[in-house]
């Protein structure tokens, strides 16, 4: 078998880990294994004779995030460390990383007080871009649909994921916050070795943590598509692992500064504006209720058939059916007394005769209060649930509300021979 | 101008503005330091980088030649003015302490 004379390595340092990096680049040259090339947080190592090499991984200040080959200043830099001593070996973004073959070359930082301080600015800026803004973006979505009214639990369940991602992210972005200001506070206190916070974490351990983060982000993706918008979610993800893919490309051209500038710039106006027309397109909530005949719906959930409930002439009737899959089903029978457009949803020229279904007590309780909202009180009347199988019934607006343990009934207005809800009772009887 | 942070200067400035005195190269005012300090202060290359770009945005030390990426530098008067201003501070605080650390002896 041929041997293997190149290898590449997935490794993401954070700022605080350059210590890390630099054991693990001179464990890797005692293996044999060179570092020749970073492209982001790959590193690309070349067989030889094994040999004890130093490695130091740096932070440059004056460099930004978006080089991908050093810049004018940073080519003075590397002369300034060869004159030293250091053969520069690659950069990634602000991390310089140099090779020296003599042990007693100077070490290239000596101020660690500078150090310690451009490295917990990076690692706040890093937070900051990490965890606040897409939270603040969560919460801000969160509290415009608060404001939107009952809708914000149950009706859409993509509001409860939200949620659960809100939740997730402070989690972690307060975890890593914790993180960073304590080993801020430890660097304070005594110049820490830039291993994490100080602990030998090796690199096993780093795995398996991003391992984990991984598998965990991948779970709430899934969970999204079972339960939320399965077109847009897949759509979202689509258009991030394209961003991720162009962005991976374009790190390994060697672009100027100011090119990958300019492609972060259009890249997140192209995501912006096809994000938006994607979600303009494609099918949101509303548009996932499936229109069906009404002789073809289900109608063993209907207490009642529309026949019961509504006026005999009928010009035209349809239901719908919104997915069991999301937290409140809905089963609506609409009947059209005038028209034959099933467009024309006049809610005066309507009976509507809907049936909602959950595996949650709790947003049927929420959806009866909701609906409880709308009685006037002169005109509601609380009539004996069991009369009707229900645990509890109400009259009120020329409507009947039932309650069931597994589903609320909601029909309205009711034909004229029901509007006393005595001929109704005998119906349901 | 952003002059205010080289009221007083810091140990490796102190030494690096000596060492600049005469045109030196980063190598050389790397060595210089260390012969200087007679190997107490040492100033890296990366520490080295950063306090030349203050140096030169402030106006306290100047390029004088340039070949390829091998640049030289000299101190400014505004520099010069720095240094003696530093050099009268530290000899102030020596004056100050002397009495003080005689009479400990």
């Amino acid at each position: 078998m041929k041997e293997k004379r190149t290898l590449r390595c997935f490794n993401l340092f954070k700022p605080n880990e350059l210590d890390l990096m630099r054991e693990y680049l001179e464990q890797m040259a005692e293996k044999g294994w060179f570092l020749t090339k970073i492209t982001g947080a790959f590193q690309s190592f070349e067989k030889g004779k094994p040999r004890k090499l130093r490695y130091a991984a740096e932070i440059f200040d004056r460099a930004t995030v978006y080089d991908t080959r050093p810049e004018s200043e940073a080519e003075d830099y590397i002369e300034l460390c060869r004159e030293a001593g250091w053969s520069f070996c690659g950069s990634y973004g602000r991390v310089y990383v140099f090779s020296s073959e003599t042990e007693d070359a100077l070490p290239i930082e000596t101020d660690l007080e500078q150090k310690y301080r451009v490295i917990c600015r990076d690692l706040m800026k890093e937070w900051a871009n990490q965890y606040l803004s897409s939270v603040l973006l969560l919460l801000l979505i969160e509290i415009y649909t608060y404001f939107q009214g009952y809708e914000f639990f149950y009706s859409a369940p993509m509001n409860l994921f939200l949620i659960v991602l809100l939740g997730f992210m402070l989690l972690c972005g307060g975890w890593n916050l914790w993180e960073i200001l304590h080993w801020r506070s430890l660097a304070k206190r005594k110049l820490l070795p830039l291993r994490g916070n100080g602990k030998p974490r090796s690199l096993f351990h780093r795995r398996v943590l991003n391992f984990l983060q991984l598998f965990f982000g991948l779970g709430l993706i899934g969970m999204f598509a079972y339960f939320g918008e399965v077109s847009s979610l897949w759509v979202c993800v689509g258009i991030a692992v394209l961003v991720c893919v162009i962005l991976l490309w374009t790190s390994t051209k060697g672009w100027s500064r100011e090119s990958n500038k300019a492609v972060s710039i259009v890249l997140g106006a192209v995501v912006a504006l096809s994000g938006t027309i994607c979600f303009q397109i494609l099918p949101d909530k509303d548009d996932k209720q499936v229109y069906v005949p009404a002789d073809q719906v289900d109608v063993s959930i209907f207490p009642l058939t529309l026949e019961d409930v509504g006026s005999n002439a009928l010009a035209y009737r349809w239901a719908e059916v919104t997915q069991e899959k999301t937290f409140l089903a809905e089963y609506s029978y609409y009947q059209d007394y005038a028209k034959d457009d099933p467009n024309s949803k006049t809610m005066a020229e309507l009976l509507v005769y809907s049936v909602y279904r959950s595996r949650y007590p709790k947003l049927l309780e929420a959806y009866m209060d909701y609906r409880m909202k709308d009685a006037v009180p002169e005109r509601t009347e609380k009539l004996n649930g069991d009369d009707y199988g229900a645990e509890e019934a109400w009259w009120f607006k020329n409507g009947l509300l039932l309650q069931y343990p597994d589903k609320i009934v909601w029909v309205w207005p009711l034909a004229e021979r029901f509007l006393k809800p005595e001929a109704l009772k005998k119906a349901f009887a | 101008m952003a002059r205010e942070p080289f009221q007083t200067l810091s140990e490796p400035m102190y030494y690096v503005l000596l060492s600049l005195t005469r045109e030196c190269c980063g190598a050389e005012i790397m060595q210089e330091v260390r012969i200087l300090s007679g190997n107490r202060v040492t100033v890296g290359p990366g520490t080295l980088y950063t306090m030349l770009a203050k140096f030169l945005e402030s106006d306290i030390i100047t390029e004088t030649a340039v070949s390829g990426r091998r640049k030289t530098y000299l101190i400014t008067d505004y520099g010069k003015m720095l240094l003696r201003e530093e050099y009268r501070r530290l000899k102030e605080m020596l004056e100050d302490g002397r009495s003080i650390m005689e009479e400990l002896k």
